[in-house]
């Protein structure tokens, strides 16, 4: 069994893309050694993200995430356990949605196939459809505002 | 569920062909209907929109529970159908093939048919859609220049539209394009019609149409149609090129971009041969040896560090083809970034 956290935050105003992904690089490492994995969407500078592991290293993990002062308004989106995980091959998939118009469309191409391509199994798992409908609320609202 | 077959793009003749699907049907007026799935078939409805004679527009927002096909034809005129997923994507019979093709997310699709060809799209069991098939009747009379009558703009659009088409059958399926989009949510956003609402989703389907065509006019004379896959492959290539810039830290084999992208190893190595010169393996290292001389910039990281930070596991061939690229060990560069300045 894994357990399964899904939030949505805001990113402090002075946190760039940059900065991110010296933090994912970071964050990464420490996954893969704890058997975690998962998924960032960052747009209009909020991030939706899904991390998906063992309970203790998911919930230690989580309480980190909340006490981060690079990013406030965490709103836990869902929160339990699951049977298995939804990708389970990425240690923190990062989908950045900020740049340019061609940027935000390669990554809108990419991440409707990263939701596509996985089975009915998982695309029935709470986890799963909290997750594509958050993000989807979420790049829809940050389209808007282009 | 039978097949439906919507025949002609009169108002009257669609909801007819719909109706073994609808529970209800809601008309704002003439020219406007909403018609709402009967429970046993899905969720959710279809708006039908006329715009003037020659153009109309059926906007699916819906789930079927299972595969469900419509097809279109008409025994008198020629017609073009505009299709465009907002959200989700559809299966497409295209012309002298068998197999269906997907019509992806936001891809440009357009179908033309003489009299009595049929255009038929399957809706996926399960797939939520919100789709605009626009159809436009390329009659003839739309082509004759009448050098003594006063014709509006919009006349004489048409008519351009109607010549830029050949009178014949041809299945198009181009590129990912997000501008339709722009106009295609305004077609799905409101339950209440309100009167101003009539004149955006006018304006919304002409606008679908150009920003369509447009695409189109654009995609025929790129120099990319000699390309060795079709555009919106080599889009979905870009797409991973950018993916693989974001998260170089991962293990990027190629099997884990197949499983992202969709696209089969053959057509992932093609794509980047052809856009970018190289396999993507190499490509992929390079990157990494890239990002590791920027780390190395703008960081105090260690070459442990490094090592790890993209994606590489072995220390000391990372060492090894740092040094053949830049002519340096990482290890002397972590303590004198400077002769990376130089190189």
């Amino acid at each position: 069994m894994y357990y399964s956290v899904i939030y949505q935050s805001k990113a402090q105003y002075n946190f760039t893309s940059k900065d991110i992904e010296l933090m994912l690089m970071r964050a990464k490492q420490k996954n893969k050694k704890n058997n975690i994995t998962g998924c960032i969407v960052y747009a209009n500078d909020k991030f939706i993200q899904l991390i998906q592991g063992p309970k203790d290293a998911i919930l230690k993990l989580y309480d980190e995430i909340k006490a981060d002062d690079r990013h406030f308004d965490v709103v836990t989106l869902h929160n339990q356990q699951n049977s298995e995980k939804i990708w389970s091959e990425w240690s923190m998939a990062m989908l950045d949605f900020t740049g340019s118009a061609q940027q935000v469309m390669n990554s809108r191409i990419l991440l409707e196939s990263y939701l596509e391509n996985v089975n009915d199994n998982k695309k029935n798992s709470e986890a799963y459809k909290i997750f594509r409908s958050e993000v989807q609320g979420l790049i829809n609202m940050s389209e808007k505002l282009a | 569920m039978p097949d439906i077959k919507i025949k002609g793009s009169e108002i009257e003749n669609i909801v007819d062909s719909l109706s073994s699907i609808v529970d209800k049907k809601e008309y704002c007026n003439d020219n406007y209907v909403s018609i709402t799935l009967k429970n046993e078939c899905g969720k959710g409805g279809i708006s039908i929109i006329k715009i003037s004679e020659f153009i109309t527009s059926i906007n699916f927002d819906l789930t079927f529970y299972e595969d469900q096909n419509i097809s279109f034809n008409s025994n008198s005129s020629h017609h073009i159908d505009f299709i465009y997923c907002l959200e989700g994507h559809l299966k497409q019979k295209l012309l002298n093939q068998t197999k269906l093709e997907p019509i992806s997310f936001r891809q440009n699709s357009i179908f033309g048919r003489a009299p009595k060809t049929k255009n038929v799209i399957t809706f996926l069991g399960d797939v939520h859609v919100k789709t605009c098939v626009v159809i436009f009747k390329n009659e003839n009379v739309l082509r004759i220049v009448n050098e003594h009558k006063e014709v509006d703009l919009r006349a004489t659009a048409v008519k351009e539209l109607s010549n830029s088409f050949e009178q014949k059958d041809f299945s198009y399926l181009g590129r990912i394009c997000f501008k339709p989009a722009i106009y295609a949510k305004e077609l799905f956003c409101s339950n209440n019609v309100s009167s101003p609402d009539l004149l955006f989703a006018e304006a919304a389907i002409l606008n679908i149409i150009a920003s369509q065509w447009e695409k189109h006019i654009e995609d025929s004379n790129s120099e990319e149609a000699d390309a060795p896959l079709r555009q919106s492959e080599l889009d979905q290539i870009i797409a991973v090129e950018s993916f693989i810039i974001s998260n170089i830290s991962e293990n990027l084999s190629i099997d884990r971009l197949v499983n992202i992208s969709g696209l089969n190893p053959a057509k992932l190595q093609l794509g980047f041969n052809y856009l970018f010169n190289t396999t993507i393996s190499s490509y992929v290292r390079e990157k990494r040896l890239d990002k590791a001389a920027q780390l190395i910039q703008e960081t105090d990281y260690n070459v442990s560090e490094l090592v790890y930070s993209i994606g590489f596991s072995s220390r000391s061939y990372f060492s090894k083809i740092f040094k053949q690229r830049f002519g340096v060990l990482p290890s002397q560069c972590v303590s004198d970034p400077n002769l990376l300045m130089a190189v």
